[in-house]
């Protein structure tokens, strides 16, 4: 018996050995390796031609709309042509399209004129008003926003959860819903992902809640009443969003990209009371709103960063661009810097392993202050920034500390075997989601901030993903993807309560929380 | 690669035919490493290629463009579909409870050991040298003889072998030092 689990495989008998093992059952490990890859290639197989079986089908009746027997928007020859146009008018404001849109322009132009004096007006005598007020770090990974404070007049503080039906809003502690807005993820006969969908987290400023969606339409920007829920707008846009809006001086910025290579994306500046576009800028690069600031606009492409003036969209300074497939995953400003994260996204041989970096960047001008060491796997959750360490997860099953001021790595704890979430640091203690192989007992990790050593696990007997930690006034909120929120004390991971959305009528999701105090 | 078809026909030489089968296995490797789901995995295949169908100018860029065009697509919906995980239905098991037991290897128990042991494999499998990967993948998605092999990759025919038997051996060690010699 030994002798069979130590077969090893033989140059010049090769071919007829793994015929042989894979004859027989597999109780050598010999034989299971050969099993298990035969398995797997048969699964990759089935993979392709399912893929391909769908594809044709989609290709034949696009072919039936078009003379073209590839591509079916050779129909739109001249929109096509249109929109090559637009990618080299990038860096300049962007005009609509159409024809049929003329309209819509001249009566834009005009409201934009109106808006522009009305909102410039406002941003004046807001900046004055609230000058200094801004320079807070914008930690838009935490999920819960800081503005109540100066807007004590909203009802808005609360819990907001978004699943896959809509947005609710709900008691933070006991999980009873005050309201939800509803989407029908089913409608017009979707498939099981859904027609509609809420897009991306919540913006809650100033008595509104802001969120893209899409619908068979096609891809809106919502803003709800905090109070009810009822729908005060809601703006189509030409593309996906690529990010949270973020809402400043009662304007949106907002990203939105075609989500193909072809990259065309626009950065939309919108009126927060209307909905209605101030302006917009046009890219040929998938680009994605992370902070204004001061006046800035501080956004990221694939491989730089770069500036607008949020007042009219003019562009600023523009980072050297990162070394060939790395891809920006996060931006953020703490305390005067710029720290980003990147990871690899394009690989021209599957044995290269992966590499991420975390970046610091002068935000006046651009200049790169540092760079981190190599970290094995991708990141694709903002860091986050406590004290002077920064901390990030990697998909690697990593968790690392680095020093805000040089990068240099304070220490590294390896959870599991992927940690997807942004860690979150509250009290002198790092939480963290941690992803298990079988995606289905994943825990929560508690570790000493400043060491990284272990103080305390909670399993969760559920799928966590990439869904955000929370944690506030002792207590953390963990979503799992069976619909529950789970409740736990921030000091030993015991158990609070847990309420579940699993009882709604849509399709089981992991909620999306944002919490507003 | 033999593409199956459905009852409404594209040509497989037809460029959409050709772009899949030389760069289809490729691209599911890649996706594959991020996504253990084979449905999922599916699911992200069909809409990077879905990119292609509806990208005009593709076929103006020479194969290694190509290639480099449909990971960056890749790239790019995988980190959207990470993002959208939150939103992720998921079908409860009461809901399939009467179909899945018919067959004893479709048990929720049995799947999830063969899916993790598939993970596994695949994530040793990445790290092997590229040419130990294509003479894996042609020997066991194609069901090529180490000769036919060694004649499409334009090699010594004792080459191929030794690869192929030290890929395998490599990975039947780490199969014994990953389950402690659990061979039963």
């Amino acid at each position: 018996m030994d002798t069979q689990n130590n077969e090893r495989f033989m140059p010049e008998t090769i071919d007829e050995q793994v015929d042989r093992l894979s004859q027989m059952r597999p109780i050598t490990s010999a034989a299971r390796v050969v099993h298990e890859l035969s398995a797997l290639y048969r699964q990759d197989a089935r993979i392709l031609e399912g893929a391909w079986q769908r594809l044709e089908e989609r290709a034949v009746s696009m072919e039936s709309s078009a003379t073209d027997n590839f591509y079916a928007n050779e129909k739109i020859d001249g929109q096509w042509s249109q929109q090559e146009r637009m990618r080299h008018m990038d860096g300049t404001i962007s005009q609509r399209r159409d024809n049929k849109r003329f309209p819509r322009i001249v009566s834009m132009i005009a409201a934009t004129l109106i808006i522009a004096i009305v909102v410039g007006s406002l941003i004046f005598i807001l900046n004055t008003v609230h000058q200094g007020k801004t320079t807070t770090a914008h930690h838009n990974q935490t999920h819960v926003a800081a503005q109540g404070s100066t807007h004590t007049a909203y009802d808005q503080a609360g819990l907001y959860v978004t699943l896959l039906d809509g947005v609710y809003r709900v008691d933070a502690k006991s999980g009873k819903i005050r309201w939800h807005y509803y989407m029908n993820p089913f409608q017009n006969g979707g498939n099981s992902s859904g027609t509609n969908r809420v897009e991306w987290d919540l913006t809650i400023v100033n008595g509104s809640v802001y969120f893209g969606g899409n619908d068979d339409n096609g891809h809106y920007l919502y803003a709800l009443k905090t109070t009810n829920g009822t729908l005060l707008w809601r703006k189509q846009l030409d593309y996906d969003l690529t990010g949270t809006p973020k809402v400043v001086n009662g304007i949106i910025y907002v990203g939105a990209s075609d989500g193909t290579a072809a990259d065309h994306s626009h950065i939309y500046a919108l009126d927060a009371h209307t909905g209605a576009i101030l302006w917009s800028h046009s890219f040929n690069f998938r680009v994605t709103v992370n902070v204004i600031d001061h006046g800035t606009i501080y956004a990221s492409s694939s491989t730089m960063l770069l500036t607008l003036n949020a007042s009219d969209g003019k562009p600023g300074w523009t980072s050297k661009a990162l070394p060939s497939g790395q891809y920006f995953s996060s931006l953020q400003l703490v305390g005067g810097v710029l720290y980003a994260s990147s990871s690899e996204g394009s690989h021209h041989s599957a044995t290269e392993t992966q590499y991420c970096y975390e970046y610091a960047y002068d935000p006046t001008m651009g200049k790169q202050l540092w760079q981190s060491e190599a970290v094995n796997g991708f990141v694709i959750s903002a860091p986050t920034i406590s004290g002077d360490s920064l901390y990030f997860g990697s998909q690697n099953g990593y968790v690392y500390a680095l020093n805000i001021k040089d990068g240099k790595q304070r220490w590294s704890y390896n959870a599991g075997v992927s940690v997807y979430p942004s860690p979150q640091v509250s009290g002198g203690i790092v939480y963290i989601g941690e992803t298990s192989r079988s995606f289905d007992n994943d825990s929560v990790i508690a570790l000493n901030a400043a060491t990284g050593k272990h103080v305390w696990s909670k399993t969760i007997m559920d799928y966590l993903g990439s869904t955000q930690l929370l944690v506030n006034n002792g207590i953390l909120y963990v979503p799992s993807d069976n619909g529950v929120v789970h409740l736990l004390k921030t000091s030993d991971g015991s158990q609070i309560q847990s309420y579940s959305f699993s009882k709604r009528p849509a399709p089981l999701s992991a909620p999306a929380l944002t919490l507003v105090q | 690669m033999q593409l199956k078809r459905s009852t409404k026909r594209i040509a497989q030489d037809a460029p959409i035919g050709v772009l899949y089968q030389r760069n289809a296995p490729s691209i599911l490797t890649y996706i594959r490493r991020h996504i253990s789901s084979p449905e999922d995995a599916e699911d992200l295949l069909v809409e990077v290629f879905l990119a292609a169908l509806e990208h005009n100018n593709l076929l103006c860029l020479n194969e290694g463009e190509q290639l480099a065009w449909l990971r960056r697509v890749a790239h790019n919906k995988l980190i959207d579909s990470y993002r959208r995980a939150k939103n992720r239905p998921v079908v409860t098991l009461d809901e399939v409870t009467d179909t899945l037991y018919e067959d004893e290897e479709q048990t929720p128990e049995r799947v999830a050991l063969r899916q993790e042991e598939h993970n596994l494999l695949r994530s040793h499998l990445t790290h092997l040298p590229e040419l130990q990967q294509e003479v894996l993948r042609l020997r066991f998605a194609v069901g090529l003889r180490c000769t036919e092999i060694a004649a499409l990759l334009n090699k010594n025919e004792g080459a191929v072998r030794m690869l192929l038997s030290r890929s395998l051996d490599l990975l039947r060690n780490i199969y014994d030092n990953h389950h402690g010699r659990e061979v039963r």
